[in-house]
């Protein structure tokens, strides 16, 4: 098929959806969704913020987001991507930086279900630990990190203690009982 | 060859600028905002506004366009809308539906 193939160059944003056959060269900077039958190459200069969905998948620049191929993904030297792989076939040769989960082969149409499920549950708790390390050791979040969680620990403890006090203080005056003002006022008398 | 290729096929929806030529052979919807000249080829779609340097069509634009230099409209070419440039030119053979504004 004589189609020109596509260009997207170092110069040229572009904000939404590119999709439909042929191939694809991405030099600029593309944030949205990119949804294409052919080949992708994403050169060192380009910036893709997006989604990748391709055929064949070669990544020398920096994409965030998902990058799927039909038959392969390859992330080559300058390859920065943070998000998941999956594709048939995947290669990521020296040089290329990865942050995100891969699925290749058989596992590539199933990643969500079957391999992501497992590793996720475990790595949700993983990630999130050595997220919240980096914040509490700017030792001023350190501080406000302990004052919430202590009275988080106190208060189901004190609150039993607090509530009766809450409700209504104790009366100062005893109640009376019935017939006792008769009483005073027969004592007057 | 530092341009901008929209090819046969490829549909971007959204915004698309850049400093630098822009061909479009495919389809571009939403807005396309060039620093450089705008070539929309034969069997190129562009459902946009489109303001650029320069901009010769021989696709189909619906959109008012706006050129700090010239707008061409060339044979087989077909645009919908309001052109405002400096110089325009209309083949023969071409379609063309709007206001022209030459800041005479």
């Amino acid at each position: 098929m004589a189609r020109t193939d596509s260009r997207i160059g170092q110069s040229t944003v572009i904000r939404g959806t590119i999709r439909g056959a042929g191939d694809i060269d991405l030099h600029g900077r593309i944030e949205g969704t990119i949804d294409v039958d052919g080949d992708v190459t994403v050169a060192d200069s380009a910036r893709v913020k997006a989604p990748v969905n391709g055929g064949r998948v070669v990544v020398r620049g920096a994409i965030a987001g998902n990058v799927k191929g039909k038959e392969s993904v390859v992330l080559e030297e300058g390859a920065r991507v943070v998000g998941d792989l999956a594709a048939p076939s995947i290669g990521i040769r020296r040089g290329g930086l990865l942050r995100g989960h891969v699925a290749s082969g058989e596992h590539a149409d199933r990643a969500p279900t079957s391999v992501a499920a497992r590793a996720t549950r475990p790595a949700t708790t993983q990630r999130t630990a050595p997220a919240a390390a980096p914040s509490q050791k700017k030792a001023e979040p350190k501080s406000e990190a302990k004052t919430e969680a202590a009275p988080k620990l106190v208060e189901p403890t004190a609150s039993p203690l607090t509530k009766p006090a809450r409700t209504a203080p104790a009366p100062v005056m005893p109640a009376l009982q019935k017939g006792a003002k008769a009483a005073l006022k027969k004592k007057a008398r | 060859m530092a341009t901008t290729v929209i090819g046969q096929g490829i549909t971007i929806e959204g915004e698309v600028s850049s400093d630098e030529e822009v061909v479009v052979a495919g389809t571009v919807r939403g807005k396309l905002q060039v620093d450089g000249p705008v070539t929309i080829e034969s069997g190129g779609v562009v459902e946009a506004d489109v303001g650029a340097t320069s901009v010769a069509v021989s696709g189909t634009v619906t959109g008012n366009v706006v050129a700090s230099d010239r707008v061409d409209l060339l044979t087989g070419g077909r645009l919908v809308g309001d052109v405002k440039a400096a110089r325009v030119t209309i083949a023969d053979g071409a379609v063309f539906k709007g206001n022209v504004d030459m800041d005479v």
